[in-house]
């Protein structure tokens, strides 16, 4: 299994809400329509079964767009996105999508948010039972709370358990471990590491993110990208072996920030690694 | 503490009352422009099997209209909320109306449904069918995309959609449409009563226009007295509902 993204492409179409005239929307104190803009320009990617791929990049760099797009929920683009040569077009069950603002239903309890998600019928399903789950990540307690009551951080748990029971092919996480205080964040990272090893590398993962150390901590492949247009700068392979503040993964992670830095000041050409 | 409540909540109609018994007494024995408080009290005690017939009748008219309406407003709300070639056909339509004072519309539910139960069911379904229709309405049309992209990745069928994510997230704004609506499905079903007229089977509202017209103003007051009565219980109750299906909006405790 490998998913295929080519996006040749990618514009952004403005939107008109209401209000057309500059002139008035200026008198209204509405903010200016965005003009016509490329959004995402040649960009290829072959994720492979198992792997865990970050996309770094800059802020507003297209990178939720380019997401969105291997979701099949964005599917105005010149190129294609194919899983094992199927083309995506719409939304599926082999493909997640975990956004940025977290998708847990607030009229749902942590235990009937997973049930939501819960993909049953299937051989593996079994791995990812709600119940199974909660027990797993030490939720249990939570089990009956709604998203309101809890933390931010059992919220970014929760919402990567929904992704978890949804037992995606393909799981793409956008930015996860956002806005998440250090400890937090490292036990997010912890659980995923752990769901990863438990399904046996039958998932991969797309981690699309702006903290080096997030990628270079989970992936296997770290894919730096210039703004806007969105297109593939330099790729480094990670040794991955998932240990935190050790020399070599500093030494990685400076190696990304000066090509983050480079494609941000416009220096040079892609280097790959 | 719903002892220290009940008896918060009685104080102010207290003193109406008691307001009430000092005007009559200053006005003098002669003059009649205020009705005698304790001959309406005298009034309701003996009335009190006629007053419990027509409030049970109009109860349950009340009752089955506002089922109806309602359950007729989540489809139509979600319907037009939903598919746009509905919003644009019968949008428009709906809005004009919505904008129409039921009183008016009387004429055409009579035709419609004729002189009858429905009728007057009728009338009280239209009226909450409107207010449930708007809540549901603005609730779907701006039902945040992500959560139907959610929907779209875990291969949800459209009815369940509805089921799972439409109205369990609309509840809270349903049952305040139809909280809403029970201001105006009071004055729906005195008027609809009144449309058809019918004694000893008018119910409350019946009772109420009849008892004007006759000038009876104790029998008047009684009526009234036992209608604020209901719609006190009634309103409450469902501001009860009203809570209790909003708890996951984390409404604060000091607020309830």
């Amino acid at each position: 299994m490998s998913l295929e993204v080519c996006v040749r492409s990618m514009t952004y179409e403005p939107v008109y809400s209401g209000v057309r005239s500059p002139a008035l929307r200026s008198f209204l104190r509405l903010p200016p329509i965005r003009h016509r803009s490329q959004v995402i320009q040649d960009f290829e990617l072959t994720i492979e079964r198992g792997e865990v791929v970050a996309i770094i990049g800059a802020s507003g760099a297209g990178k939720t767009t380019l997401l969105r797009i291997l979701a099949g929920v964005e599917t105005s683009y010149d190129g294609y996105v194919k899983l094992d040569g199927d083309q995506v077009t719409k939304p599926n069950r082999r493909v997640y999508l975990m956004p940025q603002e977290h998708t847990l239903l607030p009229w749902r309890n942590v235990e009937r948010n997973l049930a939501f998600n819960f993909r049953n019928g299937t051989e593996e399903s079994r791995l990812a039972t709600p119940d199974r789950l909660l027990g797993m990540f030490k939720l249990s307690d939570k089990r009956y709370q709604y998203p309101h009551s809890l933390s931010g951080g059992e919220r970014a748990r929760v919402a990567l358990m929904c992704a978890m029971c949804a037992m995606p092919e393909i799981l793409l996480l956008d930015e996860p471990f956002r806005g998440l205080d250090q400890l937090t964040m490292e036990r997010c990272q912890d659980d995923l590491v752990r769901w990863l090893g438990e399904t046996k590398a039958q998932e991969s993962v797309v981690l699309v993110s702006h903290s080096i150390a997030d990628a270079v901590f989970l992936a296997d492949r770290v894919v730096v990208v210039g703004s806007r247009p969105l297109r593939p700068f330099a790729e480094f392979v990670m040794p991955n072996q998932r240990i935190r503040r050790s020399e070599e993964s500093t030494s990685l992670e400076e190696r990304v920030l000066d090509a983050l830095v480079k494609v941000q000041t416009g220096n040079g050409n892609g280097t790959g690694c | 503490m719903w002892v220290r409540r009940a008896a918060l909540s009685i104080v102010v109609p207290v003193l109406l009352l008691l307001a009430w018994f000092w005007v009559h007494a200053q006005q003098g024995t002669q003059s009649s422009y205020i009705t005698d408080p304790r001959e309406v009290l005298r009034k309701a005690w003996l009335l009190r099997g006629t007053l419990g017939e027509n409030s049970i009748l109009s109860l349950w008219r009340l009752a089955f209209g506002m089922v109806i309406g309602a359950v007729a407003g989540v489809g139509t709300g979600i319907l037009l909320g939903r598919q746009k070639l509905a919003r644009r056909l019968f949008g428009p339509t709906l809005s004009v109306v919505a904008a129409i004072p039921v009183i008016v519309l009387i004429p055409f539910f009579l035709m419609i449904f004729g002189f009858g139960e429905l009728f007057r069911i009728a009338v009280v379904a239209a009226v909450v069918q409107m207010l449930v229709h708007q809540a549901v309405f603005n609730s779907v049309r701006f039902f945040p995309a992500a959560w139907l992209e959610l929907a779209a990745h875990r291969e949800k069928t459209g009815w369940q959609v509805v089921k799972e994510m439409l109205i369990p997230s609309a509840l809270p704004e349903i049952v305040r449409a139809v909280r809403l609506s029970l201001l105006l499905a009071w004055l729906a079903i005195a008027i609809g009563e009144k449309a058809v007229a019918e004694w000893p089977n008018g119910g409350l509202g019946y009772q109420i226009m009849r008892a004007r017209e006759l000038g009876k103003y104790e029998e008047l007051f009684a009526a009234v007295l036992v209608l604020g009565a209901i719609a006190w219980v009634a309103d409450s109750m469902l501001g009860w509902l009203e809570r209790v299906v909003s708890h996951w909006r984390g409404v604060p405790a000091e607020n309830l």
